[in-house]
């Protein structure tokens, strides 16, 4: 049971992450940054499942890191999206997108 | 999908290797953003210590970020082994005597069973070195009135076997290994590295010691060996004829004739006798044991087999090659049959054999007999 639900976070997660990098490469930090901007604050990923997840989205290919300067001239690990990342996205988004529907459907019901 | 868990395996695979950059740079990272964040907290107005303090709290445990970020790059089971087969390791080196002994009866049981099933594979499991072993059958002789199971066979017994079988495609038989006295006639220059034990200068000869046995015609047919050299032994060989003739082995050939080309038609003294060579027989075959180096050929005189001798001392080991196509248990039934026949031939035959399908320990055969 909490296996599943933590599968769902996590491919909730990864698919914010993906989001969030389409808009362009961006480093750890910039990426809770802007997570929470987006969503009003409302959602704020932790440090300790941000770096496994975006580990984890390396690992499957679908982003893709190098090293590079930051906005404050410190070295910093950038991410980018990836061909394959971009292909993932668009399947989550479509599949998250029905699944809400979904279930404001059964909530909208009286 | 597929490539997609194929390309995160092999991810997982190789980043084993590369383990101390990526720890540091997952040092790097993780050090950006705790700074990141203090920066952000200094910005709103806390002091410096504080901000740290703050920040830190927020991220969480350090070590565990980087253990959950190792377990998504790395093979975590791999590595978890490889760090407890290294504590084991360090645990056996602070206790030397322990390690030791251990490490001695490993190697003792492992040496021991190694060594034991070497010997069993070689004796037991590995085919014969000849062409379709399987057809090659040890022929055995049973007397149940004096009680002898698998004995000899006797020199008329397998000519009969030999001239009235069909279930058997050829037979043949080879007498005792024993010592010959090798007289190299003749210049045998170029010949062996090294003095043989042994020998010893007589004249312009060398005499040698060397292990023989006595064949009849078409044994090395029977075994399905061609000869090196020459033609081998002639078809009624084992009959006295004009000459008497020897195959040799290639390692006597090289050891005491020179490794001479020519060497077929010259004469060998063998125990005072001139033989000609015949023939040589492949590297490595030797029979029935290692380190036989003559094959020669009995001596019989068609007068023998009137005599009483002839049929009746099994001093001989037959062999044979079953027909294809034929059984053991058929070739037992039809000797069996021509044993029968024989009852009344004089002299009177002893003896009668009998089917033993087991592996014989010394020659690995299968054996199959008849009766005579």
């Amino acid at each position: 049971m909490s296996d599943s639900r933590s599968d769902l976070l996590q491919g909730t997660l990864d698919m914010l992450i993906l989001k969030t990098l389409a808009l362009g490469p961006m480093h750890g930090w910039g990426i809770t940054q802007r997570i929470r901007q987006l969503s009003d604050d409302v959602l704020q990923v932790q440090q300790g499942s941000l770096y496994p997840a975006v580990h984890r989205l390396e690992r499957r290919g679908w982003v893709k890191a190098s090293w590079g300067t930051s906005e404050n001239n410190r070295r910093a690990k950038f991410y980018q999206l990836t061909v394959a990342g971009r292909r993932h996205l668009d399947e989550e988004t479509e599949s998250w997108e029905r699944l809400s529907t979904a279930i404001a459907q059964v909530l909208g019901t009286t | 999908m597929i490539a997609d868990r194929v390309r995160s395996a092999l991810h997982r695979v190789t980043t084993l290797f590369r383990r101390p950059r990526r720890e540091a740079e997952l040092d790097d990272e993780l050090r950006f953003h705790l700074e990141a964040a203090i920066e952000e907290h200094v910005a709103r107005g806390m002091d410096p210590a504080a901000a740290r303090t703050a920040a830190l709290r927020e991220f969480g445990g350090v070590e565990q970020v980087k253990e959950a970020c190792r377990d998504e790059r790395g093979l975590p089971w791999l590595e978890t082994t490889a760090r407890d087969v290294r504590g084991a390791l360090r645990g056996l080196a602070r206790r030397p005597a322990f390690a030791t002994t251990a490490i001695l009866v490993l190697a003792l049981g492992i040496g021991a069973t190694t060594a034991i099933f070497s010997t069993v594979h070689g004796v037991l499991m590995a085919p014969l070195p000849y062409p379709e072993p399987d057809r090659l059958v040890a022929l055995w002789e049973h007397n149940e009135e004096r009680g002898w199971d698998r004995s000899n066979g006797s020199p008329a017994n397998v000519l009969d076997w030999r001239e009235r079988s069909r279930t058997l495609e050829s037979v043949s038989a080879h007498g005792w290994v024993h010592g010959w006295t090798l007289a190299s006639g003749g210049a045998s220059e170029g010949a062996s590295e090294g003095v043989s034990e042994g020998a010893s200068e007589s004249g312009s000869a060398r005499l040698e010691r060397v292990d023989g046995a006595e064949v009849m015609a078409g044994f090395f047919e029977v075994l399905g060996v061609r000869m090196q050299l020459g033609p081998g032994l002639a078809e009624n060989a084992h009959w006295r004829g004009e000459e008497r003739t020897v195959v040799v082995s290639d390692s006597l050939w090289r050891r005491l004739l020179g490794g001479d080309p020519g060497v077929v038609g010259r004469s060998v003294t063998l125990d005072g006798e001139a033989h000609t060579v015949v023939g040589v027989a492949p590297e490595g075959f030797s029979y029935p044991r290692e380190g036989v180096d003559l094959w020669v050929p009995f001596d019989w005189q068609p007068g023998f087999l009137q005599a009483t001798w002839f049929r009746q001392a099994h001093f001989i080991r037959p062999i044979g090659r079953l027909a294809p196509g034929t059984t053991v248990e058929q070739a037992t039934a039809e000797l069996a049959g021509i044993a029968a026949q024989l009852a009344g031939s004089t002299p009177r035959p002893t003896g009668a054999t009998v089917p033993a399908p087991r592996r014989s320990t010394s020659g690995r055969w299968a054996t199959c007999a008849g009766r005579s």
